[in-house]
């Protein structure tokens, strides 16, 4: 169980590229009419001029106009990938394309703009003929929108349209004469055309509505649900990223599913993605210093409570010299008239002798107990108060006596109250002492006993603690057993008498009782006792919570789960039983470990949806089945697998891809029937390389597939010139009347 | 022109569905932005473009009214074996599906009768059944098999 490869640290978002420069050539190139070639994919439009070996250009195909109040007051068009470089545009960035189809026309006349700007063209119109690339079997409303806008807005002299994969067939092949299939896969849709009679057969041409974005956005919704709690917000551009670094096709994919099960197989294949995470706060002092700092504080805390004691002194002396005066005063009593005692008495603030008696009393006291303490004396107990009045009858006492008796009598009861609690918690203190030293006899003598014991007590805890977990859970559900049968008690207690009087009634003392502690209501009490028990074990027993932990966490590592989220490392307990102490290393190592995710059957899982649509739920044929139907449609030539070309920008980068092709293909043909599959040399950028060539090597061709001004005006705007890597047309059928919109 | 004023709630796609009347031919020249590069493309002169051209009222709609008016306005009238964007779309399978995991993806040879939801062993089941009610959903969802209560 040993996962040595390094995680893969996914950056936040793309990397920023500086605005793209405008060439000024445009003369020059587009001399003799060579062509411009755009190939106008949903996810990446590139463009360019036919005699090149690349396109000078390549951008994210996405418009955004907004205003920016802040900036200026005037409108600001971006396009391509700067659309994300303004946070304000973000709600506005829309795409020309709606399921691989262009639909709408606005953001298309934005990035026509952009690729005629960037190219260099100043002049009044654009007077290149145009190479586009275009759907297969896209809606005569696209194309008619699509020729209105480049022959009226831009005064384009012709445009020619082809089907993207074909071209790029086109390039790998050099002709579109060999026989095959051409399996296509965007962003937003799949297709599968035969190609036979040296041209693409779009009748027979069958589309899967699924791409790279459904990919991305299956993962995405995929590790959301894996990773509830996960505290950052994965972008579906880092999905992107995780789909073309990590998915790989399987041959077999149930087979491939059983490998993931075992935990060697899985640390193979897991691949552990590390966010930016925030580095946690850490304590780098060593242990010396930690040491000089509690001695520091042990010093101060010393001299703090010598101070303390300056001031009792002071305080106790000063009430000393009090006493002095007061008993002088007592003294001098004697040698007094009256008058000049009550002076004296009233200068002290007192008013009358009994007062004065009082104040000595309890100064007394004080000095007395403040001596006590300096000798390390006990308080000695004092007596009994005496309550002479209190048990003498009425009869024989006077007015002001009963008076006083009563007083007593109160006095007596407080005093007594106070006296049996005292013995009480006397009583208590001892019973705990008693137990707490027969525990740890106990523990001397019988100390297997003792643990078994205490291990008993644990598990008792633990298991009272689960249960009233699973009964919280269950009452939360109305349906639930518990619940009902709570409901049906609350209300047999409405209905009975008996039980509403014993409710009013006695019910409150009753559960007042002395037995009946209510230890074990609170979710709390069952915590602080286990958390007892663990303190006590971690104290004679630390081996025995260490296996107990151990034991937990392999139970954990070993559900699929568990594995799938968090590969195979070791799991974290929520409670471990010991404490653990984290050094700073494994603390940085957790804090990560928080911003990981793991990649394991969503590498083969995400894929697996071009040949399996169900598992997302779209009620269409997977690529295979899809794959043979148009076989069949295509006059049941099984011959055309002996070419199948695979391009595009969605799965076809997939690794993988081509061997599951030919294994599932095998199932569908005649045994014997020779298969071969190849993939574009590059399938994103062939489909406009093989526009350029084909405009330039075959200039019959193109001179044929040209649609003119001319054409554009006298037969509508999805009219189209057919050619080998185009799609049909068929004259509209007449409309009657107008219709309505 | 309908000018999108502020505070008024724009209905989705009118950013770039509203075109304003500045003439494309205007602004400052493509020389300009030789060493800058351009960001804004409205601050760029666009000669080549037809001041002019307003769109002819086209109103921006999503594929799915573009295909249902197509084949609307002329339902019967294409050839048969005509490819249209609407009969090229692969079929519905005619194999048994297999069923997988909605949790973790392997095989799943159970389905929980009261939410649908299928899964792989008794441990995912235990996983499902300590998830509040409800929430199985999002897992269901994944193949558009859950059920949205309006």
């Amino acid at each position: 169980m040993s996962d040595t490869r390094a995680p893969y640290e996914i950056p936040d978002g793309p990397p920023e590229l500086p605005p793209e420069l405008p060439s000024f050539d445009y003369a020059t190139m587009g001399q003799g009419g060579v062509p411009l070639v755009i190939d106008n994919g949903s996810d990446t439009c590139r463009a360019g001029w036919a005699t090149e070996q690349d396109p000078r250009l390549e951008f994210e195909c996405l418009v955004t106009r907004y205003r920016n109040r802040k900036v200026s007051a005037d409108q600001i068009m971006l396009v391509g990938s700067s659309v994300h470089s303004d946070p304000m545009a973000k709600s506005s960035i829309r795409s020309p394309f709606d399921g691989g189809v262009v639909t709408n026309f606005d953001a298309m006349e934005g990035v026509l703009d952009y690729v005629f700007t960037l190219l260099g063209c100043v002049e009044a119109r654009v007077d290149q003929p145009i190479v586009m690339t275009e759907a297969a079997c896209t809606p005569y409303t696209s194309r008619s929108n699509m020729s209105e806008l480049l022959f009226e807005c831009y005064g384009v002299p012709s445009v020619t349209y082809g089907i993207d994969s074909a071209w790029s067939l086109y390039k790998n092949a050099g002709s579109f004469a060999a026989n095959g299939l051409i399996v296509s896969s965007g962003a937003a849709a799949s297709h599968v055309i035969p190609i036979y009679d040296a041209r693409v057969r779009t009748e027979h041409c069958k589309r899967i509505n699924l791409g790279g974005v459904a990919m991305d956005e299956y993962l995405l919704k995929l590790l959301q649900l894996k990773y509830l709690a996960f505290p950052m917000k994965i972008t579906e551009w880092q999905a992107r990223d995780l789909v073309q670094n990590f998915a790989y096709v399987a041959e077999d994919y149930d087979k491939e599913l059983g490998c993931y099960l075992a935990a060697d197989n899985l640390a193979q294949r897991d691949v552990t993605v590390q966010f930016q995470f925030p580095m946690p706060s850490l304590d780098e002092r060593t242990e010396e210093e930690i040491q000089r700092v509690t001695e520091r504080r042990r010093e101060q805390m010393k001299k703090m409570h010598a101070v303390a004691a300056q001031k009792r002194q002071e305080k106790v002396e000063q009430r000393a010299r009090e006493l002095e005066e007061l008993v002088a005063v007592r003294e001098a009593r004697a040698s007094m008239d009256a008058d000049s005692f009550a002076r004296r008495l009233d200068d002290l603030g007192l008013e009358s002798e009994r007062e004065l008696d009082e104040a000595i009393a309890s100064a007394q006291q004080v000095v007395e107990r403040a001596q006590n303490r300096e000798l390390g004396l006990e308080p000695e107990s004092k007596e009994a108060p005496s309550f002479p009045l209190a048990d003498v009858p009425n009869e024989e006492l006077t007015d002001e006596q009963r008076q006083e008796k009563r007083r007593q009598v109160l006095l007596r009861a407080g005093y007594e109250a106070r006296e049996r609690a005292r013995a009480e918690k006397e009583k208590e203190r001892a019973r705990q002492e008693e137990l707490a030293r027969q525990d740890d006899e106990r523990r001397l003598n019988h100390f297997d006993e003792w643990l078994a014991d205490l291990k008993a007590k644990r598990s008792s805890a633990i298991a009272r603690i689960k249960e009233r977990r699973a009964r919280r859970r269950e009452l939360s559900d109305r349906r639930s057993h518990a619940s009902q049968v709570r409901m049906r008690n609350i209300a047999d207690l409405a209905s009975s008498e008996s039980a509403a009087a014993a409710a009013a009634g006695g019910g409150r003392r009753r559960r007042r009782g002395a037995e009946d502690d209510d230890f074990g209501a609170e979710d709390d009490d069952w915590d602080a006792e286990l958390a007892r028990h663990n303190r006590q074990l971690s104290l004679y027993a630390p081996d025995y919570l260490e296996s107990l932990d151990r034991a937990e966490r392999v139970q954990i590592e070993n559900t699929i789960m568990y594995r799938f989220a968090e590969g195979c490392q070791q799991a974290i307990l929520d409670k471990p039983a010991m404490e653990q102490k984290l050094d700073n290393a494994a603390i940085v190592a957790r804090a990560a470990r928080e911003y990981q995710l793991h990649l394991n059957v969503e590498r083969i899982r995400v894929p697996e949806i071009v040949f399996r649509p169900s598992l997302v739920g779209l009620d269409q044929a997977g690529l295979v089945e899809t794959i043979d139907g148009v076989l069949r449609r295509a006059g049941g030539q099984a011959s055309l697998v002996s070419n199948v070309f695979v391009t595009g920008g969605g799965f076809a980068r997939v690794p993988g891809i081509l061997e599951r092709l030919e294994r599932d293909i095998r199932t569908i043909v005649p045994a014997g029937t020779p298969i071969s599959i190849r993939r574009a040399a590059d399938p994103l950028r062939d489909a406009w390389r093989g526009a350029a060539l084909w405009s330039v090597r075959e200039p019959e061709a193109f001179g044929a597939s040209r649609i003119t001004r001319q054409d554009y005006l006298e037969l509508g705007g999805e009219y189209l010139r057919e050619h080998a890597a185009s799609n049909r047309y068929c004259a509209t059928p007449k409309r009657e009347g107008p219709t309505p919109s | 022109m309908p000018v999108n004023k502020r505070g008024r709630k724009s209905r989705p796609g009118s950013a770039v569905d509203t075109p304003t009347h500045q003439d494309p031919r205007e602004g400052e020249p493509l020389a300009n932005f030789k060493t800058s590069g351009i960001s804004n493309l409205l601050d760029v002169a666009r000669p080549f473009k037809n001041g002019e051209y307003r769109g002819s009222g086209r109103r921006w709609k999503n594929l799915r009214q573009v295909v249902a008016q197509e084949q609307q306005a002329a339902a019967t009238d294409w050839p048969v074996d005509f490819p249209t964007y609407w009969a090229v779309d692969a079929p519905p399978s005619l194999l048994p599906q297999k069923k997988y995991c909605d949790v973790t993806g392997l095989p799943a040879p159970y389905t929980d009768p009261k939410t649908n939801v299928r899964y792989h062993s008794a441990e995912i089941y235990r996983f499902l059944r300590s998830l509040p009610p409800g929430s199985e959903q999002q897992y269901l969802a994944l193949r558009n098999a859950s059920v949205a209560l309006k």
